[in-house]
This record gives C-alpha cells, structure tokens and sequence, in this order.
C-alpha cells in the first residue's frame, strides 16, 4: 500500500477520535451561540428601512462586532479541542497505529493535519454563517479581503494550537494549554483597549501575536506568525522525539 | 529471526524496568512471556513496537501485528469498521470480508458485526482487539495479555487460532492456566531480565 492512501486511512481513523460525543456537542454549541450573536449584532430588529439608510455604519458595526466575537471563540474552540485531542486519555490510542519508526512518523504527521482539517472546518462553519448572514441583510455586502481576514484568523489559530500543544506535551496537565490562552487574553486585552501600544504590549504581541480588527492584522506582518507556526511545528517533533513515547 | 532484541535497556525515572536483555525470536515460533503485574512485560513489546525510547538494539524483520491491552476503540466506529479500519492501516487484506466472518463466527461474535463498539463489553472489546491484530498481514504477531476479559470458548478459539498459525506469535500473560507448556516456549520476566523457562520440543 502507497504511503498517501496509508496516510490517509491514519486521517480518516483520527478524525474517528477527534469527533467524539463531546467535541461534536461542544461544535454544535459553539456554532448556534455564534450563529445567534451574528443575528444579535445584524440589528435586524431595527427595521428594515433604518438598515437600508445608514448601510455603512451598519455593516461596519456587524463587521467589527463580528470578528470581536470569533477572534476570542475560535481561539478558545482550539485550545478546548487540543486539550481532548492531546490529553491523556486520547494517548492510548497510538498503540494500535505505532509499529515502527516509518509509521510512527506517519501518525503524528496524520495527527497534526487531522486536527488543522477540524480546525480548518470549524473555521469555514464560522465563515458560513457569516456569509450567510451578511448575503440575507440589506446593507450586507461581501468583500474578496474579508477572505484573507479568515486566513490570518486561522493562522492566528494554528498558532495558539501548536502553542498549546507544546505546552500539553512539556508539562503533561491541561492547565499548561490554558496558559496560552492567558496570553491570548493579554494581548487581545492590551491591544484591543489600548488605541497606542505600549513597549511591554509590542514585546508581548512579539511572543503572543493578536489579529487587530476586522482585518485581523498582525503588527509583525503575517509572515512573522507564519514563521512562529513553522517553528512551533518543528518543537513539537522535536519534543515528540526527544520525549520518545507515544 | 524475526526479532532480534540485543541488551535492551530501558528506565523510568530512576527506575530501571528492563535491564540489558537480549533475547532472539525465531520464525514461525510461539512464545509466552510472563511476569507480574507491572514488571515490564508491555514497556518490552512498545520498545519493539517503537513506540518509546530505549537503550540497545531491536532488529525486526517483517511487519508486526499486535493488540495491546485494554484499547480506547473509538465509541462510533462499529465492529466491521474498526477491525477493517486497523487491520489496514498499512496493507490492504485479499478477501478480507470472508477471512472477517469466519474469525466472527469462530468467536460466536457475528450478531456484533455492526454494532457500535461503545456499546460492547470489556470482553466483546477485546475479541475486537484480538481479531483485528489477527488479520493484520504480519510476520510476528505481538499479544498482550489477549485471554483477559475473553469468555472461555473464545479463549479457546483464540489458542487454537494461535497454535496454527504461521507466524511468530509472542504472547504476554500474567495468568498460565489456559497456555499448554508443550505448546510454548515460555520465558518469564523478572528483575528486568529475561530468562528461558521451557522450551518447545
């Protein structure tokens, strides 16, 4: 058998323990509070001719209410699936996947991208309802950037995974993943109510990066988290082979 | 040879579990290992399974199917679905639906086939275990503790399965009273040391 159809039965068998009962329940959840916030925040109850008339304040008002809301629910949504996904109780399931070095390789590399596909859908449900709402509304208009807002929402969040998870994989308790949610919570608080950023707020934007706006921009560029997830990526092999256990 | 293990070490800690064994499993042949609880029967075959770090030499030859202790099966995977799913992870199986059924009937497990495995007991989960590590193509086949939560009839079945098969079969138990001394090589873990008890004549 050919190392891609191999790789993707390892996918499909991770994604088995990905969507459990909770994670799934948790997923549904989530996604109708958002999908209610959005109806909240579209202020369709103010009439239809108010909408009509002050289109751009109105949209500018359900843009920015909008990714406000998902830059803290996507991040907490990712930190809650590492911590089922890379807790204890899923490691057992290895045993059956490790036979030798070749596909020891294999399972972890099918194991990240496992969990970047959930994240990646969790992120398009989030972009669904958004389109969705903004596709019903009479001062809803789509534009081609909002796509590239998505894109950096989800690097910012394959970020705070890898993080996570190396916090999970060093200090083994679910506790060590909430801390890169502190962080999290640090920068968005301190660049989100701070209209001047402080020196102490760059260097903890440098360590812990923040999507600004509705443009979800990074004040180190994109290419700086793009660098961070690639080096995360390299940390956690590293641990996961300096570790030497499954 | 089908494993090769050379002055294996391996610790926990400060705690040294495995200290320096060396030990050759041969083809075709049927091994026992036993020990106490704890003793360092399973932390042997992850090391052969490279599933942790070790110090010393383990040469395998051919691939290993093996059903650990006490699994987490995914709950919404059915019986059929899981025992495809793992015994072809890395190689597909000819005829794998009939070669299936016969080891289901054989363990008058056919009425589970499309059950849902949260829905098994321990014991129906480990006729799961045994039957996929059984169908797994392989050259050696690596049990651990695989009699436990089994009913009598099926612990039958699966010694009888053992006892034709052709591959190297490494078994490790705690309990000896179901495994006939002729049909075994039996070596015991203790003190970190592997030591040839009886041998198959």
């Amino acid at each position: 058998m050919d190392i891609l159809h191999s790789s993707l039965k390892y996918i499909k068998t991770h994604l088995y323990y990905l969507l459990t009962k909770k994670n799934v329940i948790f997923l549904i959840i989530l996604n109708v509070l958002c999908l209610s916030y959005c109806i909240y925040i579209s202020s369709i109850f103010d009439g239809i001719y108010e909408l009509d008339a002050n289109r751009p304040f109105y949209l500018a008002n359900f843009n920015n209410n909008y990714f406000f809301f998902i830059k803290i629910v996507y991040i907490c949504f990712i930190i809650f699936i590492n911590i089922s996904y890379f807790g204890r109780e899923y490691s057992k399931y290895s045993e059956l996947f490790i036979k030798n070095k070749k596909t020891k390789i294999v399972f972890y590399i099918t194991k990240y991208i496992s969990i970047f596909l959930f994240i990646y859908l969790e992120l398009f449900i989030l972009f669904f309802i958004y389109f969705s709402i903004i596709a019903l509304l009479p001062y809803g208009k789509f534009y081609i950037s909002t796509i590239g807002s998505f894109i950096r929402l989800y690097l910012l969040g394959s970020f705070y995974l890898l993080l996570s998870s190396i916090l999970l994989l060093i200090f083994k308790t679910y506790l060590a993943s909430i801390i890169s949610l502190v962080f999290y919570w640090f920068s968005f608080v301190y660049s989100s109510y701070n209209d001047v950023l402080t020196e102490s707020t760059k260097i903890l934007l440098l360590f812990f990066p923040f999507g600004e706006g509705v443009e979800i921009s990074f004040i180190y560029g994109t290419l700086h988290i793009l660098l961070y997830n690639l080096i995360l990526i390299l940390l956690n092999v590293l641990i996961i082979t300096l570790r030497g256990e499954t | 040879m089908s494993i090769d293990i050379i002055n294996l070490r391996k610790q926990f800690g400060n705690t040294a579990i495995l200290k320096g064994i060396s030990v050759s499993f041969s083809d075709h042949g049927k091994y026992l290992i036993k020990g106490e609880n704890g003793i360092g029967k399973s932390t042997l075959f992850r090391a052969i399974l490279n599933q942790i770090s070790y110090l010393g030499e383990i040469n395998t030859l051919g691939s290993i199917s093996y059903a650990p202790e006490g699994f987490n099966f995914p709950p919404y995977m059915t019986v059929y679905k899981a025992i495809k799913t793992f015994s072809t992870l890395t190689e597909d199986i000819y005829e794998f639906d009939k070669k299936l059924d016969e080891l289901l009937e054989l363990f008058n497990f056919k009425s589970h086939k499309y059950s849902l495995l949260g829905s098994l007991s321990k014991g129906e989960k480990q006729k799961v275990n045994v039957i996929q590590a059984y169908l797994t193509p392989s050259k050696t086949l690596l049990l651990d503790e695989p009699l436990s939560g089994l009913d009598i009839s099926a612990k039958e079945a699966l010694l009888n399965l053992i006892k034709k098969d052709d591959r190297t079969v490494i078994i490790i138990s705690h309990e000896l009273t179901h495994f006939k001394k002729k049909d075994f090589n039996i070596l015991e873990l203790e003190d970190g040391h592997l030591t040839l008890i009886s041998k198959v004549h």
